[in-house]
């Protein structure tokens, strides 16, 4: 029975990590139909080169400043590479998978042959706080992404509904063309998009490379779990997110504590599946919501 | 009018049949000329162009990006390496080509009702499950340290590498040319037709279900038997051989190559392995290499090397016509 809370604990707050993963995907893909394949990348690459930092003596905080600044640029750049594409090919759905496959490769690649190919531990200030539970003990790490995925979530909700951006990026979500005529500097727009994205994906990184193994080649696992989780949610939610995360997290450490790592990395692209031939639009759909042909 | 379409027609099949037996004779004698190293570099761009013919009709001729071709690689390396122990080179490549079949035949059904970008989500998916299959299905595959020992189909007046370029640069131009039939025949005009405008071909009553099945069985075939050779030329298969960045890299040959054009397999797979491989700073940054080529594609050459071709063909023609 304490086994069971161990793992269910654990896996609710990975699974908050999960749903921030998540929330950059279905984001990015709501404002500018551009589905991110290098989302888990993104996030390796901050988790990585904060891990890297610390290793060589240098601290959590000034890493993760460093991760973000990192992170900005190479999302301004590519938002400005993807601005012409997005906005000319919506339809040529193929190049854009290819295209962010592509980015996904180049990040992987390079932080493998610059920040070397070595497995962390990104440690925290607050990883060796623990929480003792019979015999097993969290540490404070986990609860730390709980909160910080709460707070995250608010002020994305916040930002989303209340701010002038979060509108035009609401408008070019319900219809390009639209919000174009409407005002909304679309390009502009495509690049705090990914910007938004980018920013998640540190957050995201630096909260899960604390309880996950970190090397190059974890981006691809990453970017799989988030799809389930956005899917299970359904693409067009946002908050939903939330919830596919949670139940990818569970089923994921369920999978590892009774069955074996084998199971644990075979049920995102499970769920996947099973929840392609359940429910195509997600938990959270409407009735007669249609599947977004982009 | 119909009549000088057929010529048309038989004109460029006799076209394509030149080309296949180029490819093959170019195949054969590359063979008889390279040291064993070389042979072995052009023995893997034959191997991965075979396998580039398949992503091409699906991706080229439907539009359809799949990640998860490495599952018939799989089946097809993994299959010949353990079938060969026990009987014929024949049934070592049929058996597992039956066994793609399938396997594309189950993954149409469950993507049967997804669209666009849930394709290449559930595609990816089916690779990352199979890549868990070939780590952990130790009695299968040999798990982590995968299987050793191969043997290869022995070709008479070759040695080595040369004797699979033989073999692949044969099956390539077969592919080659079934590759191009197809595009010229009523299947491969519905298709594209599907490609281009899903309703208006359901409203002339193809079936878009059934076109899907067919090309994603049809490209799974060349996939597995350019797997069963990649087994014979390195007589090992492991897991690192079978991970996504081999679906990843099949995908890139068809678009860097440029998605449908008939050249693509053989292009794409020049610039995506030969390349490399005759460079030696580009091998360490190899993945970094063909993911910016990727992306540049992508993003920027839509065509990839057919836009290349075309645009230079085009520059001749114009200083042929400015001086004749």
């Amino acid at each position: 029975m304490t086994e069971l809370l161990y793992f269910t604990i654990i896996g609710l707050c990975i699974g908050c990590g999960y749903a921030l993963v998540a929330l950059g995907i279905s984001t990015l893909f709501n404002g500018t139909g551009v589905l991110n394949f290098a989302q888990g990348d993104i996030v390796m690459l901050a988790a990585l080169f904060v891990a890297v930092r610390t290793t060589a003596g240098g601290g959590y905080l000034s890493g993760f400043l460093e991760a973000v600044a990192v992170v900005l640029v190479a999302s301004v750049l590519l938002g400005l590479l993807f601005v012409r594409p997005a906005m000319a090919r919506r339809r040529d759905i193929d190049l854009i998978i290819v295209g962010t496959i592509g980015v996904s490769t180049v990040l992987a690649n390079l932080a493998n042959n610059v920040l070397g190919s070595e497995t962390y531990r990104l440690a925290s200030p607050v990883t060796a706080q623990a929480v003792r539970l019979e015999s097993f003990s969290i540490s404070f790490d986990y609860f730390a992404i709980l909160l910080a995925a709460g707070l995250l979530m608010a002020a994305f909700f916040v930002f989303y509904r209340k701010t002038d951006i979060g509108l035009q990026m609401r408008a070019m979500s319900a219809d390009v063309d639209a919000a174009r005529l409407s005002g909304v500097q679309v390009a502009r727009l495509t690049v705090v998009g990914w910007v938004f994205a980018g920013i998640v994906g540190v957050f995201a990184g630096v909260l899960l490379g604390t309880v996950l193994l970190v090397s190059a080649s974890m981006g691809v696992a990453l970017t799989i779990s988030g799809f389930a989780a956005a899917m299970i949610g359904g693409l067009r939610h946002p908050y939903g997110a939330v919830v596919g995360g949670v139940i990818i997290g569970l089923a994921e450490n369920y999978a590892a504590g009774y069955l074996n790592t084998a199971a644990r990395q075979a049920i995102a692209p499970l769920i996947i599946m099973a929840v392609l031939l359940v429910l195509p639009q997600g938990i959270l759909a409407g009735r007669g919501v249609k599947a977004r042909v982009v | 009018m119909a009549a000088a379409r057929g010529a048309a027609r038989a004109t460029r099949q006799g076209v394509h049949l030149g080309e296949a037996a180029a490819i093959a004779a170019g195949a054969v004698a590359l063979a008889a000329v390279l040291g064993p190293h070389e042979a072995q570099i052009a023995a893997m761009t034959a191997i991965f162009a075979l396998a580039g013919v398949g992503l091409n009709i699906l991706v080229g001729y439907t539009g359809l990006v799949s990640l998860g071709h490495v599952v018939f690689f799989a089946i097809g390396a993994y299959g010949w390496a353990r079938l060969t122990e026990s009987g014929s080179p024949a049934l070592a490549v049929l058996v597992p080509i039956l066994v793609s079949l399938v396997v594309a035949a189950l993954i149409v059904l469950v993507t049967l009702r997804v669209v666009g970008y849930y394709f290449g989500i559930t595609t990816l998916a089916i690779g990352l499950l199979s890549v868990v299959v070939v780590q952990n299905a130790t009695p299968l595959t040999g798990g982590y340290a995968g299987i050793s020992g191969i043997q290869q189909i022995a070709v008479p007046g070759f040695a080595g590498p040369g004797q699979v370029l033989v073999m692949s640069g044969l099956v390539l131009a077969v592919a080659y040319y079934l590759q191009s039939s197809l595009r010229e025949s009523p299947l491969g005009a519905a298709m594209l037709a599907t490609r281009f405008d899903v309703p208006a071909s359901q409203s002339l009553g193809l079936s878009v279900a059934w076109i899907r099945l067919l090309a994603f069985m049809i490209s799974s075939v060349p996939v597995t038997i350019a797997g069963a050779f990649l087994a014979q030329l390195v007589h090992y298969i492991g897991p690192d051989q079978m991970s996504l960045e081999t679906s990843i890299r099949l995908i890139a040959i068809a678009i860097i190559g440029g998605r449908g054009w008939r050249w693509a397999p053989v292009l794409g797979a020049v610039v995506v392995v030969t390349l490399p491989e005759l460079l030696r700073p580009l091998a360490e940054y190899r993945l970094v290499f063909y993911g910016v080529a990727l992306a540049f594609v992508a993003l920027f050459m839509p065509r990839g090397l057919s836009q290349l071709v075309t645009w230079v063909g085009g520059r001749i023609h114009a200083l042929r016509g400015s001086t004749g």
